[in-house]
C-alpha cells in the first residue's frame, strides 16, 4: 500500500474566513420527511424518536464548515423516555385545560421545573452535536439555571397564585363582574394592551437571557463560545418588528376600509375574497417572524458571538449578514407554498430557511479549528430538550 | 481503496485517509502514520445524503467522513452489509410515493372513522365526574358572564320544569338535570352544562309558540349530556392537534389552530346529529309530534338571518341548541356551508318534520 496518491481536498489547512454552507435539498429532505412521518403514525408516535435523530443526523451532517460538516449522536431511545416524560406533562397540563384551578397548579409546577428541563435541553444538544470528532458541551448547571431564570419564574407563578386565588372564590369573582360599571370595559381593554405588550417584552427578555445563558456555557473541545447580547437590544428589535408589522396591518386595513367598502357597494361578491385576505393575514405574520429572525441572529451572531480560548483571548468571531427582507419573502413564499400543498411543502422550507440562516454566517479567523483538542465526554439524558419539545418552546441557537 | 477523512476523536485535526473494507474490518491508511484496523461489526455506518459527507462512527470518537458513498456501499455490498429497510426506502422514490400514499389514506380513515370511534370509547372510560368537574368549575364565570336572572313568570317557569320532568321521568332518561331559566346576551338558545344544568334563555321561551317545541329542545340537549359530547370533543380535539402538529413539525400554535379548528367542524356537526337523533328518538317513545321543534327551529333560523349582530365581547353565535356555551370563533355566517359546526339547518328541521 503506497501513501503517496492520498489527497483530498478537505486536507488543505483551513481558510481563515470560513464560510457556512448547508448542502441538503429540498426533495432529498422531503423523502426522509414522509417516511419518517409515515412510520411516526404507524407506530402511533413511537418512531419519533428515531425520526428526529434521522433528521437532526440529515441537518447537522449537511452543515459545512471549512470543510467538514456536523454530526449528531442523540440516543433515540434516549430521546424517546424524554418524550414520554414530554407527554405526561403535556397531557397534564390539556387534560386540565378545562378546569382552570388545577390547570393553574400544573402551570406553576410545570414553571417550577422548566429551568431544570431547559438546562437539560441544551445540555443534550450540545454534547449530543460534534464537529471533526469533536463533541461540543455545555456546562451550564441546573443551579446556574435557576439563578439566571429565577425572575422570569417570579412572573407565571404570581400570575398562577392570582387565579388560584380566584378560584378558590368563584362566587366572589363572579359577583365582582356583575357589580363592574360599563365603563370598566374600556379600562379593561386598556389593561390587556399593557399585558400584551409586557409579555413581548417578557418574551424577548427571555429568549435574550437564555441565548446568552446557552452560548456562554457551550463549548466546543477546549474552546469555548462568548456572547454579550443585551436583553435591551433584544426589546428593542421584537416591539420594533411588532411595530412595523401594526402598521403593514394598519395600512391594509385602511385601504380596505376604503377601496373595499366602494367595491362591496359595487359588487357583493367580493365578500367572496375575504378568506384570501385572511390568509394573506397570516402570510404577513409569518413573513414579520421572519425578519424578527433574521434581525436577532445577524444581532447575535454578527455584533456580539465569538469563540475564547481557555484563559478568555478571543480566538475568532462569527460574521452574519442574513437580509432581511429576502428572509421574510422567504416565510412568505414558504408558508404560502405549504398552505396551498397542504403541507407537502413543509420539508422545502425546512431545508430554505436552514439554507439562508446557516449560509449567512461566517467564522473570522478560523485557523483555530485545526488545532482544538477535546474535552472530557460527558452522556447527558434526553428528558429536558424532550419535554421541551412538547411544550412547542424552542430556545435553541 | 476509498478517500476518506479520518478524525481521533482527541483532536480536530483532519488526516486524509484511504480505507478499504476487508471481510469483517476496515482498513484505514493515513499518510505518514501507522495503518488501523477497526472492527466492521462495531462500526456504526450512517445512511448516505446526497450532498453530505458519509459517516462511519468508529467508536472511542474516531471518525471517518467518507465522500464517494456509492464506492462505499459497493465494498460493503461486497462483504455482504446491507442497507436497513428505512434507508431503502428512503432512497426509492417508488417507497417515498407508497408511504404518502399510504399517509394520506391512513389520515383520511383516521380523520372519518379512527378518531370519533376512539374518543366515544375513551369518553365512555372515563368517570362521569370529570364532566361533572369540569361543568361546576366552569359554571360561576359562565353565569356571571352570560346570564341575568330570569324575567318569566314563576308559573310559566313551574309549568315547563313540570313538563321537562315528566318526560324525563316517562323517558327514564338520566341524569336529574336541573332546569334553570335565564336572561341572557346570547340570544334564543339552550345551554346544557355538564354535572347538572340545562339552561334555557328567555328569549328562547318567548320565541316558541308552543312547550312542546321547547322539549324537543331540551331533549337534544339531553342527548349532547348522554353521550358525553363534551368530553367526546375535547378529545378529538387533542387527537387532531396531535396528529396535526406531528406533520408540520413543531410550529407554533398559531399554525396548527386553524386547521384543527376546521378539522373539527365536522366532528361537531356529527355530534349536533347524534343529538337530534337522540331527541326524535325520545319524542317518537313520547308519541310527542316533531312538527313543533321544526317550527321554532325555523323561527331560530329566521331570527338568525335577520339580525346578525352579536352583542360584542361575546363571539357566541345566536343558534340552534348547542353544548358547548365557551366554544366561540366561528363566523356568524347567514349562510349554510360547510365552515358551520352544526348540520345544515334546513336538513336537521326535515329530520324533526318528519316525526309526525
Amino acid at each position: 500500500m503506497t501513501v503517496e496518491s492520498i489527497s483530498v481536498a478537505s486536507s488543505e489547512a483551513v481558510h481563515p474566513n470560513a464560510r457556512i454552507s448547508f448542502t441538503g435539498s429540498g426533495s432529498e429532505y422531503f423523502r426522509i420527511w414522509i417516511v419518517n412521518l409515515f412510520l411516526t403514525y404507524l407506530t402511533l408516535g413511537i418512531y419519533s424518536a428515531w425520526a428526529k435523530v434521522r433528521r437532526e443526523k440529515y441537518f447537522h451532517q449537511n452543515t459545512v464548515i471549512a470543510g467538514h460538516s456536523l454530526d449528531y449522536h442523540g440516543n433515540p431511545v434516549a430521546i424517546l423516555k424524554g418524550r414520554v416524560v414530554g407527554f405526561i406533562l403535556l397531557a397534564l397540563y390539556t387534560g386540565s385545560g378545562s378546569v382552570p384551578a388545577v390547570s393553574v397548579i400544573a402551570l406553576g409546577l410545570i414553571v417550577l421545573v422548566m429551568p431544570f428541563l431547559m438546562q437539560r435541553s441544551v445540555r443534550f444538544r450540545f454534547a449530543n452535536s460534534s464537529y471533526r470528532g469533536i463533541r461540543f458541551g455545555f456546562t451550564g448547571t441546573a443551579k446556574e439555571a435557576y439563578r439566571a431564570l429565577l425572575p422570569f419564574m417570579l412572573l407565571p407563578l404570581a400570575y398562577a397564585a392570582i387565579v388560584v386565588a380566584i378560584f378558590l372564590n368563584p362566587e366572589a369573582v363572579a359577583e365582582l363582574w356583575k357589580s363592574m360599571p360599563k365603563g370598566y370595559a374600556f379600562a379593561i381593554g386598556v389593561l390587556g394592551l399593557l399585558v400584551a405588550l409586557g409579555s413581548i417584552v417578557f418574551y424577548a427578555l427571555l429568549h435574550a437571557t437564555w441565548r446568552r445563558f446557552s452560548i456562554n456555557h457551550a463549548h466546543f473541545g477546549m474552546v469555548k463560545g462568548n456572547t454579550t447580547i443585551t436583553g435591551k437590544q433584544y426589546v428593542w428589535i421584537y416591539l420594533s418588528s411588532l411595530l412595523i408589522l401594526i402598521l403593514i396591518f394598519g395600512a391594509i386595513i385602511g385601504a380596505i376600509a376604503g377601496f373595499g367598502f366602494l367595491a362591496i357597494v359595487l359588487s357583493p361578491a367580493v365578500i367572496a375574497l375575504l378568506p384570501i385576505l385572511l390568509v394573506s393575514f397570516y402570510l404577513i405574520i409569518f413573513a414579520m417572524q421572519g425578519v424578527l429572525v433574521a434581525r436577532l441572529q445577524n444581532y447575535c451572531w454578527d455584533k456580539a458571538t465569538d469563540v475564547r480560548s481557555p484563559n478568555n483571548h478571543q480566538l475568532a468571531w462569527f460574521n452574519s449578514n442574513l437580509s432581511i427582507t429576502s428572509y421574510g419573502v422567504l416565510q412568505f413564499k414558504n408558508w404560502a407554498l405549504t398552505i396551498v400543498t397542504l403541507g407537502l411543502y413543509r420539508p422545502y422550507a425546512v431545508v430554505n430557511s436552514a439554507k439562508a440562516k446557516l449560509q449567512a454566517i461566517s467564522l473570522s479567523n478560523a485557523r483555530f479549528i485545526d488545532y482544538v483538542i477535546g474535552a472530557a465526554d460527558e452522556n447527558p439524558s434526553a428528558i429536558g430538550e424532550e419535554a421541551l419539545g412538547a411544550f412547542d418552546l424552542d430556545f435553541s441557537i | 481503496m476509498i478517500d476518506a477523512v479520518y478524525f481521533d476523536g482527541k483532536s480536530a485535526r483532519a488526516q486524509p485517509a484511504k480505507i478499504a473494507i476487508q471481510n469483517d474490518t476496515i482498513a484505514i491508511f493515513r499518510e505518514s502514520a501507522a495503518p488501523l484496523r477497526h472492527s466492521l461489526e462495531r462500526a456504526r455506518i450512517d445512511e448516505a445524503f446526497k450532498g453530505a459527507a458519509q459517516r462511519i462512527d468508529l467508536g472511542g470518537g474516531a471518525v471517518l467522513e467518507v465522500y464517494d458513498s456509492a464506492a462505499l456501499q459497493k465494498e460493503l455490498d461486497r462483504v455482504g452489509k446491507k442497507l436497513s429497510m428505512v434507508q431503502s426506502a428512503q432512497n426509492s422514490w417508488t417507497w417515498v410515493v407508497g408511504c404518502l400514499v399510504a399517509l394520506i389514506g391512513a389520515l383520511v380513515v383516521g380523520y372519518l372513522y379512527l378518531i370519533p370511534f376512539a374518543s366515544k370509547h375513551v369518553a365512555s372510560w372515563l368517570p362521569e365526574s370529570v364532566d361533572r368537574t369540569l361543568g361546576e368549575q366552569a359554571w360561576p364565570m359562565l353565569e356571571a358572564q352570560m346570564f341575568k336572572p330570569s324575567a318569566l313568570p314563576p308559573e310559566r317557569q313551574k309549568a315547563l320544569s313540570e313538563k321537562y320532568q315528566k318526560i324525563t321521568r316517562q323517558l327514564n332518561e338520566p341524569p336529574p338535570y336541573q332546569l334553570l331559566f335565564r336572561a341572557s346576551s346570547i340570544g334564543p338558545n339552550a345551554i346544557a352544562i355538564p354535572g347538572g344544568r340545562l339552561i334555557m334563555t328567555d328569549e328562547l321561551v318567548g320565541l316558541s309558540k308552543n312547550d312542546d317545541a321547547l322539549m324537543g329542545v331540551l331533549l337534544h340537549e339531553l342527548g349532547h349530556i348522554k353521550y358525553r359530547h363534551s368530553m367526546r370533543n375535547i378529545i378529538q380535539a387533542a387527537a387532531v392537534t396531535a396528529v396535526i402538529s406531528v406533520w408540520l413539525g413543531d410550529v407554533s400554535s398559531l399554525v396548527s389552530a386553524v386547521p384543527a379548528a376546521i378539522a373539527g367542524m365536522k366532528y361537531s356537526r356529527d355530534l349536533e346529529s347524534e343529538a337530534d337523533d337522540f331527541a326524535i328518538a325520545s319524542m317518537r317513545t313520547l308519541g310527542m309530534s316533531g312538527q313543533a321543534t321544526a317550527d321554532l327551529f325555523t323561527e331560530l333560523e329566521k331570527s338568525r338571518t335577520e339580525k346578525p349582530a352579536i352583542p360584542k365581547g361575546e363571539e357566541k353565535k345566536a343558534d340552534i341548541p348547542s353544548d358547548k356555551p365557551s366554544r366561540s370563533s366561528e363566523a356568524p355566517s347567514p349562510s349554510e356551508s360547510i365552515f358551520s359546526s352544526h348540520p345544515v339547518t334546513s336538513e336537521r328541521i326535515k329530520k324533526f318534520r318528519a316525526l309526525k
